[in-house]
């Protein structure tokens, strides 16, 4: 068994794509699907110039308007061409009774289908542009079983065989250089980097970067950030100039300054680069147009045409050195990717299972109920599965999740009608009942009980109480409401009598130290007093300051 | 040969002239750039008439016409229909056309012997075309255009057609037409070939922007190498002479 699964192992150190095992070299064979067979048709301008007419043929044979043969030209003068023209240019489509491509008897009806449904296959496979080049490899086995090597095509040659230049040419330019550099948000990082990776390097726990990414040889790094970003807004200062407002605050001057710097300075570097730079063999570059253009114009070493840049095929995150080895790292290592054609298999499987749960929260609404339920027969589900991702819904049943999230119809509608299985416990050993929302959820357990009687499960082992009939549970709320009701009456009660009360106080209050008290006094006094009085109260007031 | 010219900055130059192997019209109030382009080509062969039709300028999209005839629409004023009398040889029929689609130049294309008209054209207009121009008529699309007219260019030596129009359709055309059949563009990339150049059996004129790719396509097509009006009689007394001795 420990041989096994040794052989299986693949180190992810020795998929270095400059230094790979000779083992798994040699194990590679190209991987050829679909995916890669589609070729982008090419433009060529020699195509345009070739002249080669169509030349008239003695006698025309065949009707493509018509789909039909005929016999010499009379026929495109004939009422049934014009109105097979006409027609086709009405409806687009062929009217000849010949062809039954559009019309597909009753019986056919299925076969059609599913060859519709392998078109699309192929097309979204088709569809779906790997960066990758995908291999083979008779060492992706057990737990890799299916899975396929990928390695990042902007790496190859488009030329040149992908397996026959891992095993030559990229494993000889081990001793070469290559270039990264990230410009966004203000952010600004470099390097240049070495092919050769840190051997010795041992993995560093205090580190978050991954054991490739320390091994990163970098020869020269730099990284430097600006101001030059609207914090909340989003975008740069100088988009937003460009929109046409504006701004003239001292927050948009100091972008505008450190736009212009960091561009000063990133060209700068690039200039002190430039002899490094010139024996690089690759130069990615991650930034937007814009900011690419601070890298690659007609001035600086890096010229628009040069075929050794390439844009980073992946996301990145903000510009930083570490980021710099996360991405070299990332696009130097063969990856263990699973064959899309399979993935494509298994996303349609749980595309089919997500919208079961989708059907399940739609039918919230009564009304969707029977849409719900023929969904299911239609589609022959076992009604009683767990619901997929299991990780995700841990054992859950479509029963328990309707009861979890409070449905009652739908609870009802899964007992009676679909005649789920109210034992049936997820990953916790519950049931449905177990995991009710609510009381009225576990009305409808009950009523389904009544309902469908003792004999159809063990209503016992679903944990379901006793059954109840309609009129009782209706009963039975109304009690629970009535009771409610007294109950919040009761509060209000309290609330109001404690309100009541405070006014009382503030009341007293007042009339102990309020203004209003004062002003009432000076009523009826003449000016003189009411001056006097005025006095007075400010003298105390100055009496009572002088105290303190 | 084939020459550039250029229309008030349009190079339009199907809409604005109207070529076959017997006469020329241009329309009113070019510049003197633009009647010499075609001028110096056609020399004192044929006729030139400078006309309006229906008071438009565009009167290479708004008739019809080969050696034997003229088509025009129906609006045509009787002061142009005169005019255009007075100036064209006599034994050229010229005729007004009853027709729904009065822009005869965009639903008609025709040389001395076939016409491809729009599948929508009356009964009576198919009959008019054949009689006054003497052609076979066919109804047809190309490349699922129905303006005819717009999308092909034709010459009793060749056609040139939509550059999307597929290989079967281009089959089916050249055995209806019975001239070689071309699939290509003009002024620079122009997929209305039709409107886009005028050409006969010697001469062709194309917009200013048609590249020397396209003029050598065009060049080949309607074999304009070494044609001249002479030179087609005389290949024809040729051919005559083997024929009848």
């Amino acid at each position: 068994m420990a041989d096994i699964s040794k052989a299986s192992y693949i180190k992810k150190d020795s998929l270095y794509i400059f230094d790979l095992n000779t083992k798994i070299v040699n194990s590679l064979r190209n991987y050829t699907t679909e995916v890669d067979a589609v070729e982008i048709p090419q433009y060529n301008s020699q195509d345009n110039v070739q002249f080669n007419p169509t030349k008239p043929k003695g006698s025309i044979n065949f009707c493509s308007t018509c789909n039909t043969e005929i016999e010499g030209r009379e026929h495109f003068k004939s009422d049934s061409h014009n109105q097979n023209l006409k027609r086709s240019l009405k409806f687009d489509a062929d009217t000849n009774d010949d062809s039954d491509a559009s019309i597909s008897g009753s019986d056919e009806g299925s076969d059609d289908e599913l060859e519709t449904i392998g078109e699309d296959d192929e097309i979204s496979i088709k569809a779906s542009q790997t960066p990758f080049h995908l291999f083979e490899s008779d060492m992706l086995t057990d737990v890799n079983e299916g899975k396929l090597f990928a390695g990042y095509k902007c790496l190859f040659n488009k030329d040149l065989d992908p397996v026959m230049q891992l095993k030559t040419n990229i494993p000889n330019s081990i001793d070469g250089k290559s270039a990264v550099f990230m410009i966004g948000g203000g952010h600004f990082a470099g390097c240049i980097v070495s092919h050769n990776r840190l051997k010795n390097q041992t993995y560093n726990k205090k580190s978050t970067l991954s054991l490739n990414a320390q091994q990163v040889n970098l020869l020269k790094q730099k990284s430097f950030h600006r101001y030059t970003t609207r914090r909340k807004q989003g975008g740069s200062q100088s988009a937003n100039d460009s929109s046409g407002s504006v701004a003239h605050s001292a927050g948009a001057s100091i972008r505008r300054y450190n736009e212009m710097a960091l561009e000063q300075e990133i060209k700068e570097l690039i200039k002190t680069w430039e002899p490094e730079l010139k024996d690089c063999e690759h130069i990615f570059i991650k930034a937007n147009v814009r900011n690419r253009k601070i890298l690659v114009n007609s001035d600086s070493c890096l010229k628009p045409k040069d075929p050794r840049l390439m844009t980073l095929p992946f996301n990145t995150r903000r510009p930083t050195s570490s980021e710099l080895k996360r991405s070299w790292a990332e696009l130097t290592y063969l990856k263990i990717i699973d064959d899309p054609k399979t993935d494509l298999k298994i996303q349609e499987e749980k595309e089919k299972k997500l919208k079961e749960i989708e059907m399940l929260k739609k039918s919230k609404v009564q009304s969707k109920i029977p849409a719900l339920v023929a969904y299911i027969k239609k589609h022959k589900y076992d009604i009683n599965q767990p619901l997929n991702p299991e990780v995700k819904y841990q054992g859950m049943t479509p029963l328990h999740y309707a009861s979890q999230s409070g449905q009652k119809q739908v609870v009802y509608a899964l007992l009676t009608t679909l005649k789920c299985d109210p034992t049936r416990q997820n990953v916790f050993g519950k049931t449905a009942w177990q995991l009710a929302k609510d009381e009225t959820i576990k009305h409808q357990f009950q009523l389904a009980r009544h309902k469908l009687g003792e004999s159809v499960t063990d209503w016992e082992m679903a944990k379901v109480g006793q059954a109840l009939s309609k009129e009782e549970i209706q009963e039975i709320e109304a009690k629970a409401n009535h009771e409610e009701h007294e109950i919040v009456e009761e509060v209000m009660q309290k609330e109001l009598e404690k309100l009541r009360l405070q006014k009382q106080e503030e009341r007293k209050n007042d009339k102990k130290i309020g203004g209003n008290a004062e002003l009432q006094t000076m009523e009826g006094m003449s000016e003189e007093q009411k001056r006097a009085y005025m006095r007075e109260v400010r003298a105390r007031a100055a009496e009572a300051r002088m105290k303190r | 040969m084939a020459t550039r010219t250029q229309f008030e900055n349009s190079n339009e130059i199907g809409v604005f002239s109207k070529l076959t192997n017997s006469y020329c019209l241009v329309t009113l109030g070019a510049s003197e750039n633009f009647y010499s382009a075609f001028e110096q080509e056609l020399g004192d062969s044929i006729p030139m008439a400078h006309t309006t039709i229906a008071g438009t300028r565009i009167i290479g999209r708004m008739t019809a016409g080969n050696r034997r005839g003229l088509l025009v629409p129906t609006q045509t004023t009787d002061q142009e229909l005169q005019h255009l009398r007075n100036t064209l040889p006599d034994e050229i029929r010229i005729q007004r056309v009853e027709e729904r689609l009065s822009a005869l130049g965009n639903v008609v294309c025709c040389n001395d012997y076939v016409a491809l008209v729009h599948p929508d054209v009356d009964r009576e207009t198919e009959e008019i075309i054949s009689d006054v121009l003497g052609v076979e008529v066919f109804r047809t699309t190309i490349s699922g255009n129905v303006l005819v007219g717009s999308y092909c260019s034709l010459s009793n030596q060749g056609a040139l057609v939509h550059a999307q129009t597929s290989v079967q359709d281009q089959e089916e055309l050249s055995s209806l037409l019975q001239v070689p059949v071309v699939a290509g563009t003009v002024n620079r990339g122009s997929a209305v070939v039709g409107a886009g150049m005028v050409v006969n059996d010697y001469v062709a004129v194309t917009g200013l922007d048609t590249t020397a790719p396209e003029l050598s396509v065009i060049e080949s097509i309607f074999r304009l190498h070494d044609a001249h009006p002479d030179s087609i009689s005389k290949n024809l007394r040729d051919t005559l002479i083997e024929t009848y001795s």
